[in-house]
């Protein structure tokens, strides 16, 4: 695909997902699905954290640990059609997928490196890096991971890359984007629509998935618990966690960067603070590769 | 006689973390979780331990827990293949979880070759996701289904991380 034929496409999902967007809000008029005030709760929610609001936030920590047991009747048909669904629709509302095969698959051995060390070790994970500025990454469930081109930029080492991906493979692990749905009760709807083909409510649900990626982002709870998981799954498969902070410390003091990760993401400060204890206790001298010079060589040699 | 109570007192401070760490036990969450006789990949294979092995846990180092089976194999096992209660036991949530992730596995590399699922390909029909995200996700699911774990084995080693 040429660069124009990029932009037109562009062009063509932004547009489609801003109608899409249009059908998935329009709520229950089809019957049983994703209504408005289901996602007004999800919505709300999501204020209440970002606001720092102490007492709400522990009622919502308990609230998540109540659902940490909850997702085991998610079939592996229901988890797959919805990964599938939103990774589909966010090659066209982030970005399409970047034209160079070798770095691709050098993204998806980094990920597939770190994915070995964790909890599901059964589940194939994949990767797509997409071209946009942007800097950001995403998980959809069952397994597909995104990050952009824009990232990759900002980084200087593989072990980077490497805590990145862990963080995107905790959230597909600890199934964050399906307890998000529970959580908000909308997966009684899911369920039927996975199951029974219902076109309309699937549409709401794909909705669903890539407003909570691109938009209002996971619960920072989550947030929390993917960099915690990420970083010791980089370490346990040789990287030095060390580096991942460097990038933290660049997205804080970066003035260009708005939108995107930092509107889905807690504030990259906050997650540095968030990980003292974990850099200070058991990743204490981990030590690990950096693998700058690879990663020079394989992406930022073709990046910039 | 004032120091060897200051002795005593000290030894209880640093012992009592040990001794509640000696009664927790945990449980294997993911298949054949290994048991090294060091930290990390270093060492060698104690033994490769089951969904739901019950450990107890004679101390924490790092990422990792030195536990022991009941059969007495002691290992160091890394602290994310574990959790407080057998998988099926409502603590950890992930119950099935191994069976499940082997079907979604296949699902995955099916599409490969059969192209999305109808669901998802009703929404390409109804002009609800374009042709050509389609196209561009089937080529990342291509490519990520034609990297063997031989490869990928083999980019840890020429990168030093194994």
């Amino acid at each position: 695909m040429n660069t124009v034929d990029r932009r037109v496409f562009l062009r063509l999902g932004v547009a489609t997902a801003a109608t899409v967007g249009l059908v998935g809000c329009g709520g229950g008029a089809s019957g049983g699905g994703l209504s408005s005030s289901d996602l007004g709760t999800l919505v709300q929610t999501g204020v209440t954290i970002g606001t720092g609001d102490a007492a709400k936030g522990e009622q919502f920590g308990n609230a998540t640990s109540a659902l940490a047991g909850a997702t085991s009747d998610v079939s592996p048909e229901q988890e797959f059609l919805l990964g599938e669904g939103v990774s589909v629709k966010l090659y066209s509302t982030v970005g399409p997928r970047l034209a160079d095969e070798q770095l691709q698959r050098y993204v998806n051995l980094v990920a597939r490196t770190v994915a070995q060390q964790s909890s599901r070790p059964d589940l194939q994970f994949s990767v797509a890096v997409l071209e946009t500025e942007t800097v950001n990454a995403f998980a959809a469930p069952g397994g597909f991971l995104f990050v952009t081109s824009g990232t990759l930029k900002k980084l200087k080492t593989e072990a980077e890359l490497a805590a990145i991906m862990g963080h995107e493979i905790a959230h597909v692990t600890e199934r964050h984007m399906i307890k998000t749905f529970k959580r908000a009760r909308l997966l009684e709807a899911a369920n039927a629509t996975l199951a029974a083909v219902n076109a309309a409510e699937h549409s709401k649900n794909i909705d669903l998935g890539n407003d909570l990626l691109l938009n209002r982002g996971l619960d920072q709870n989550f947030e929390f618990e993917a960099d915690d998981v990420g970083l010791q799954l980089a370490a346990l498969s040789g990287y030095d966690p060390q580096p991942y902070r460097n990038f933290l410390n660049v997205l804080a003091s970066d003035p260009t960067l708005k939108g995107g990760f930092l509107q889905t993401h807690p504030s990259a400060t906050a997650r540095l603070n968030r990980l003292q204890a974990l850099y200070a206790g058991d990743l204490a001298g981990a030590g690990g590769q950096t693998l700058a010079d690879r990663y020079q060589q394989q992406v930022l040699a073709k990046l910039t | 006689m004032k120091d060897w109570i200051k002795i005593i007192a000290a030894g209880l401070l640093v012992a009592s973390p040990m001794m509640l760490a000696a009664q927790q036990t945990l449980y294997v969450k993911t298949t054949d979780a290994e048991l090294r006789s060091q930290q990390g990949s270093g060492g060698t294979l104690v033994a490769k331990v089951p969904q739901n092995t019950k450990l107890t846990v004679l101390r924490q180092a790092g990422l990792f827990y030195q536990v022991r089976t009941a059969d007495g194999k002691e290992g160091f096992i890394s602290k994310i293949k574990v959790q407080d209660s057998s998988v099926g036991g409502g603590g950890g949530g992930l119950g099935g979880l191994v069976k499940d992730d082997r079907q979604l596995t296949t699902m995955r590399s099916q599409s490969v070759n059969r192209g999305v699922a109808p669901q998802t390909q009703e929404q390409v029909t109804a002009g609800l996701l374009p042709e050509q995200a389609v196209a561009m996700h089937t080529e990342t699911e291509k490519l990520a289904n034609a990297i063997t774990t031989a490869e990928v084995d083999a980019f840890a080693v020429a990168g030093g991380l194994k």
